[in-house]
């Protein structure tokens, strides 16, 4: 609450000071903003800049070493009380200390002299941050007193807030980069500690998947087996069947969208079309578990076929439909782009409207078409709820699309839900998925973009 | 006019068969409501060159589309009259625009080369009419193309290489190459050196009058020396209507309308 009182007077300061540099500005040149080099408002926010950051640099920079300090400060109190204690329990006491400080009832039932430290400790913790505080305020002032000594009208303001908005840009991508390399690095960790119980090579090739761990020795079926082959191809076989769906579906009603259609009709197909995108996927887990799952089994019966009524066929079906506005919406875009100048080029030497579109058209349209496929592959790939729903738990290895199949994602979900030891490797195993997961989608990915790229030299 | 005049007289001026190609009778054009060209009666003599000009938006490229039914691609668009060729009118009812579109070429503004190799660019036209037998005669075809349009020299070394890496100019002998691959009758141009520097547009008029012997070219343009030093004939457009038409000197020199004076010297425009 405290730093929120904060941050709120720190804002505050900084909208004055915005008003302050702008009137500041205008005075120095007699309300004659023409003499200013930069519109006034720039020197408003030059002003506040040199108040903000170094205020908010401080607050975070304490925010950062508050813990470190802390620390520091109540290790030598802890040693006066009980003397002769090792680095771990030094460590552990202060942690103890922490809890107590921030929990009334454990505080409550504390001994005497632990409530003596922690009363040290959070006479510590209020100094620092007060001290924090009036740092951050001289600070401020500080910047607004160099900020407002530095306006003149020849002041390149509008250059300074510029490249201050540039570093913040900067900084807000760095952000998004850092949390990439973050999380392939959590996975990596995490698949690391697997791979210490299960080898690689028997977790990449093994036939055999049946991540159970024993509790006791003697337990039934005690022998976990970690070859992941099976569940990647129970991927496979859905993304397979989701592609043979989605392809075609959504590039021939992009081709009729684009070329076909009058103005009005695609104007109001494409919107629906782009509907489907916005399903939630569990509603398709629905429809595929209840709906489609008993359809394709029934129908399967019918002709004499032996269908489960979990069948890789139904969740493909699903997953296939809920990807054809990937497919069809983006295909159209990239077939519009196409100049018209070449179908007229087409036209004008005797072709048909679809030999226009088949040679002519699409070869041009194909790069962003190739594009559009790898997304809807790599969404096929990763996507979870459907297949949770629809497809099995039981990892066979198999190509009969009538056959009951898993994949990846199922696993990773089976094997984090509940209550789990995060350190048997039956929990880890889900990390190492993830990890080939990860990788998969990143070789499509760069498949898609060197394809795209090739195509794109030869054609523009 | 000066300029004009030498170009006149530098002009080959061999003469042409005397057999009518073309003949348009009544012919208007209507965009939705908008009448953007009107009551257009117009003869095309066998092998010259007729030059359509005029300011812009004035109706002579919407003419030129007419021949070609090109402007049937356009949703809206809607043309009377009729335009005959050798006799039989290609907007009649037993006729596939298709069809005509392999007898009558056309030349864009812009060079549009199809995102193919050289050699698929000029063999496109031949291969969707099923005109080339085989491998050898479509190469034969091929080079014919590329030679009448003065580019095989410079394409015969990279004919698998794409079309859209040739120079501006050089692309637009790709297009005129692709255009007359298909042997067609008649070729249109519409205003083919505009986007081209003038050496590029130099050699394109060189081709114009070398192809003249075997085609009947009409070609629109907004440079009055182009159309004074290709064209045997020239047809002044103005808001829509065709205002006059005639031999190119006489047009140039003699016109009968004081709007195609004032247009040539550069009155209105």
């Amino acid at each position: 609450m405290n730093n929120l009182i904060f941050i709120a007077v720190v804002l505050a300061i900084t909208a004055l000071a915005y008003h302050y540099g702008r009137r500041h500005a205008l005075g120095v040149v007699g309300g004659k903003a023409r003499d200013l080099h930069s519109l006034p408002g720039y020197y408003g926010a030059y002003v506040a800049l040199w108040c903000l950051i170094p205020a908010m640099t401080c607050a975070v920079l304490w925010f950062l070493i508050e813990p470190l300090v802390l620390k520091q400060m109540i290790v030598g109190s802890i040693l006066e009380t009980r003397p002769g204690l090792s680095g771990d329990e030094i460590g552990l006491a202060v942690n103890e200390i922490h809890s107590l400080s921030i929990n009334a009832y454990a505080f409550a039932s504390a001994t005497a002299d632990k409530k003596a430290l922690v009363g040290r400790y959070l006479e510590i913790k209020s100094i620092g941050s007060i001290a924090m505080v009036v740092l951050a305020f001289a600070l401020a002032a500080a910047g607004l007193y160099y900020a407002r000594k530095m306006i003149a009208p020849r002041l390149r303001a509008r250059q300074a807030v510029e490249k201050a908005i540039m570093c913040a840009m900067i900084v807000c991508s760095t952000i998004a980069v850092l949390t990439t390399i973050g999380i392939v690095f959590s996975l990596l960790f995490e698949a690391m500690r697997f791979f210490a119980h299960v080898s690689p090579i028997d977790f990449l090739f093994g036939l055999q998947w049946s991540p159970q761990i024993a509790m006791r020795s003697d337990q039934v079926g005690s022998s976990g087996a970690f070859g992941a082959v099976p569940v990647f191809a129970g991927t496979l076989l859905i993304t397979a069947i989701s592609m043979a769906i989605a392809v075609p579906i959504g590039l021939f009603s992009a081709i009729y969208m684009a070329e076909y259609s009058s103005h009005k009709f695609r104007a109001w197909v494409k919107p629906i079309l782009e509907v489907l995108a916005g399903i939630p996927t569990v509603v398709y887990g629905f429809f595929a578990a209840l709906t489609m799952a008993p359809f394709v089994r029934d129908v399967g019966q019918a002709v004499g076929l032996d269908v489960a009524s979990e069948s890789a066929l139904a969740a493909g079906i699903v997953m296939g439909i809920m990807i054809i506005p990937f497919v069809s919406s983006l295909s159209d875009d990239v077939i519009n782009a196409v100049p018209q100048s070449l179908r007229d080029g087409a036209y004008a030497m005797g072709a048909t409207k679809s030999e226009t579109i088949r040679q002519v058209v699409i070869p041009a349209a194909f790069p962003g078409i190739v594009g559009s496929i790898m997304l809807a592959v790599s969404r096929a790939i990763g996507e979870t709820m459907i297949v949770v729903m629809a497809a099995g738990l039981a990892a066979n290895l198999t190509a009969n699309p009538f056959a009951a199949v898993t994949t990846v994602t199922v696993q990773i979900v089976t094997l984090l839900i509940g209550d789990q030891e995060f350190d048997s490797p039956k929990t880890l195993a889900a990390f190492a998925l993830g990890l080939v997961l990860f990788v998969v989608t990143l070789i499509l990915n760069i498949i898609a973009l060197t394809v795209v790229r090739r195509y794109r030299e030869q054609y523009e | 006019m000066a300029e004009i005049n030498v170009a006149l007289s530098a002009r080959d001026s061999s003469a042409p068969t005397g057999k009518i190609k073309l003949s348009a009778r009544n012919v208007g054009v209507f965009y939705g409501a908008a009448n953007a060209l009107r009551d257009v009666n117009m003869d095309f003599e066998e092998h010259q060159v007729i030059s359509l000009i005029g300011p812009s938006g004035c109706g002579k490229s919407t003419f030129l589309r007419c021949i070609n039914r090109m402007n049937d691609t356009i949703p809206g668009c809607r043309v009377v009259g009729s335009i005959n060729m050798d006799g039989t009118n290609i907007y009649g009812p037993d006729i596939d625009p298709v069809e005509l579109r392999a007898r009558v070429g056309m030349v864009f503004q812009k060079p549009n080369p199809f995102p193919k190799s050289i050699y698929d660019n000029v063999a496109y036209g031949p291969r969707i009419h099923g005109m080339a037998a085989g491998k050898a005669e479509l190469d034969e075809v091929v080079e014919w193309a590329l030679r009448s349009a003065g580019l095989w020299e410079e394409a015969k070394d990279r004919l698998q290489q794409p079309g859209t890496g040739l120079s501006g100019g050089q692309q637009q002998r790709l297009c005129i190459a692709r255009a007359i691959a298909v042997h067609p009758e008649v070729i249109l141009m519409d205003e083919p050196c505009s986007a081209l520097d003038p050496i590029a547009t130099a050699k394109i008029e060189e081709l114009i009058d070398e192809l003249r012997r075997s085609f009947t070219i009409i070609i629109v343009t907004h440079s009055m020396q182009q159309a004074a030093r290709v064209s045997q004939k020239t047809a002044f457009f103005h808001m829509g209507n065709l205002v006059e038409e005639g031999p190119t000197d006489v047009i140039f020199t003699k016109p009968h309308d004081p709007r195609t004076g004032a247009y040539i010297t550069g009155r209105i425009g």
